[in-house]
């Protein structure tokens, strides 16, 4: 069991907000989620994300001219969308086991 | 990118390039998109969103290891200095009690109080084995200095507050051969009995210019209060003098001489406190803090000194 690679609550937003719109940046991320991701821990999560090997990046081209660090732009690997997809039915089964009327 | 800057001090650099950069890039971003109007609140919300990364981060810091030969070379340096130092303040009872049948014990028990009063000046040993040696990256470094300052506060909070004055009282219980039960004075109560019973001190001292139970009793809180951070205020003190881009020929001093120079220092700052406390008529205790404020104010200076140096030269 301990194998079996584990999701926070604040992950799967996160895979499901890229899932979504392919590739984003993060504090793009905190805008989208309506206050559920908050800006001062979304970095941290996206890191660990990226260690465990659900998120990849990439750095933004920066245009000539233009001034500040590139961003950096968030995508989900396939993995993250097997776990997802694995979640999303769990939860599909979970709820139809609740209430079999609603399934 | 002081912001950056900072965070690399602090931070191993998985963590600045997966958390920080994007957060400041972030934060770049839309101060540069916002209008004019609304760039104070970009800035504080990227500000209060960087300060709570690092809150988050801040495990990491913990998690990050020095190399054993470092650590192994701080614990020998600083078990050396309180070793000498501990013998240097023993030495008169020692030779005082060179006949007596109990010596052995009596040695035992004053011992928490010659390692207590020699342990904050071993920061200068520490310090030198950190700094002085094979540079190590700013993120190491800090993280190793940050929890030698934990545990020295620690340490001087476990001894100073429980362990001194219980050895106290036992030495007090062997020079008296077990006789009538001694009344305590502030020194041999532990900090929770200062704390929570006050009764148990003795209602008159000796040498305390008749001060009254509660006026002791504050004293000495202070007294521990300010002795627990005189290793850290140290720590700090020395790891700046011995900064690698600060170095001169005759600076940092050689960490006997800082150790003895600091000693002096105080010992004397120690003496004025008590004398500008009772000259202002100050809170009972304030006098403690004073050497605290003396060092604390000398790292700062250096500091701005070193800052100075290395501040972009005007042509």
């Amino acid at each position: 069991m301990s194998d079996l690679p584990s999701l926070s609550a604040t992950e799967r937003l996160i895979i499901e907000l890229l899932a979504e719109h392919e590739e984003l940046f993060g504090l793009r991320m905190v805008q989208l989620s309506d206050g559920r991701l908050k800006r001062g821990t979304v970095y941290v999560t996206l890191g660990r994300m990226q260690e465990k090997g659900y998120v990849e990046s990439r750095q933004e081209p920066l245009p000539p001219g233009a001034i500040g660090l590139p961003r950096r732009l968030y995508r989900p690997t396939a993995l993250a969308m097997r776990i997802l997809a694995a979640w999303q039915a769990a939860q599909a089964h979970y709820i139809a086991g609740v209430n079999p009327q609603e399934a | 990118m002081a912001m950056l800057q900072f965070a690399a001090r602090w931070f191993d650099p998985a963590t600045v390039s997966r958390v920080f950069d994007p957060l400041i890039a972030d934060w770049q971003r839309e101060w540069l998109d916002a209008t004019p109007s609304r760039r104070a609140g970009a800035g504080a919300r990227g500000l209060i969103a960087f300060l709570c990364a690092v809150i988050v981060s801040s495990p990491s810091i913990f998690h990050t290891h020095a190399p054993g030969a470092v650590t192994n070379r701080v614990v020998v340096r600083m078990t050396r200095f309180i070793a000498v130092a501990s013998l240097i303040i023993l030495s008169p009872p020692l030779m005082q009690l060179a006949n007596d049948d109990r010596y052995l014990v009596l040695v035992v028990t004053m011992l928490p109080s010659a390692i207590t009063t020699a342990f904050p000046f071993s920061m200068i040993s520490a310090a030198d084995a950190v700094r002085r040696s094979q540079p190590l990256a700013p993120h190491i470094e800090r993280a190793l200095v940050s929890k030698l300052a934990i545990l020295a506060m620690l340490f001087m909070m476990t001894f100073g507050g429980f362990v001194v004055p219980a050895a106290n009282q036992a030495f007090r219980v062997v020079q008296t051969r077990g006789g009538a039960p001694l009344l305590r004075s502030v020194r041999e109560l532990t900090t929770w009995q200062l704390l929570t019973d006050p009764t148990m001190t003795a209602p008159q001292e000796p040498y305390t210019g008749g001060a009254d139970r509660a006026v002791r009793i504050q004293r000495e809180l202070n007294n521990r209060a300010a002795f627990a951070l005189i290793p850290v205020v140290l720590l700090w003190l020395r790891w700046r003098t011995v900064a690698t881009d600060a170095r001169r020929w005759w600076s940092p001093l050689p960490a006997v001489v800082a150790s003895i120079i600091v000693i002096a220092v105080f010992a004397s700052t120690s003496y004025w406190g008590y004398l500008l406390e009772q000259q202002w008529q100050l809170a009972a205790g304030t006098g403690h803090w004073f050497p605290v404020a003396v060092f604390a104010v000398s790292a700062v200076t250096t500091r701005i000194r070193q800052r100075r140096r290395h501040a972009p030269q005007a042509l």
